[in-house]
């Protein structure tokens, strides 16, 4: 399934909702020159709606690592919102929910480009105890 | 990949050598380039070899991928996969080290710290540091 990639700002920061698939080729590449074009256009900030991505491969992950790492570079971020349960195992295993902020909420995730906002950050580690009792939706 | 001892297939980097180069080929999606290349940037700041990343990807994404991972290292394109092919290459990052007489010396595939640590010390240098968490393996 190809990646479709949707733009929308909410108080200023942009917020790419994606649907399908992040993958090697064309789904990994559209992500990384779409964020570039943004950091290019002056928005270092980003937030990466995944609601609707169902897999993410090592391609995936490496453009989202070098998206995240070039608009660091330039002073920004990227912060990701509404992972899968599976895409959440993903970033757990590679180690990379160290690197990105997570939110599950989506004012939150723009709060948390504010100060003095109050911000729920999402909580992995309850998130993967619950899925281990079963209380988590697949 | 070709083989320790055999000889380097010649493209641009490997004319005229005096002096051990490292090939280093890469995806710039590659999360395991991505760890990789940092470290390589070191041991050239350390005073490695010098190395040529050959990308698998356009010159766009080659300098953004620089530039995102602080490599200051020359770079050569190999969109065609021509080099890889000639290589033998199964996996990114793979990496050989060619000597002046065009043999290859030196070899590793993936990210193996061990194999990184003996590269290093032909040079006398330390890559690693011991404050750091780094994995002993991880797959191209």
């Amino acid at each position: 399934m190809d990646l479709s990639l949707t733009e929308r700002t909410k108080e200023g920061i942009v917020i790419l909702d994606a649907k399908g698939q992040i993958v090697a080729g064309d789904g990994a590449d559209r992500l990384r020159e779409r964020l570039k074009a943004l950091a290019e256009a002056g928005s270092t900030n980003a937030i990466l709606n995944l609601a609707h991505v169902d897999y993410i491969d090592s391609s995936g992950l490496g453009a989202l690592v070098m998206s995240f790492s070039a608009l660091r570079k330039k002073e920004g971020t990227l912060k990701l919102l509404n992972l899968t349960r599976r895409n959440v195992e993903l970033l757990v295993l590679t180690k990379l929910e160290t690197v990105f902020e997570v939110f599950d909420d989506e004012q939150s995730a723009v709060n948390s480009f504010f100060p003095n906002r109050e911000i729920k950050r999402f909580d992995i580690l309850s998130f993967l105890q619950q899925r281990k009792k079963g209380t988590v939706e697949e | 990949m070709i083989g320790v001892g055999k000889a380097a297939p010649v493209f641009a980097p490997l004319e005229n050598l005096t002096a051990p180069v490292l090939l280093a080929f890469f995806k710039i999606n590659c999360p395991t380039c991505q760890l990789t290349f940092p470290y390589l940037q070191r041991l050239v700041d350390r005073g490695g070899p010098r190395i040529v990343g050959v990308s698998q990807d356009d010159a766009e994404g080659t300098a953004e991928f620089a530039e995102a991972f602080g490599v200051r290292f020359e770079m050569v394109l190999d969109a065609g996969y021509a080099a890889s092919r000639d290589y033998g290459l199964e996996y990114v990052p793979s990496m050989m080290l060619v000597e002046p007489d065009g043999r290859i010396s030196w070899q590793s595939e993936a990210f193996r710290k061990v194999d990184l640590e003996e590269l290093a010390s032909r040079w006398g240098v330390q890559i690693f540091d011991f404050s750091e968490r780094v994995p002993n393996y991880k797959p191209g």
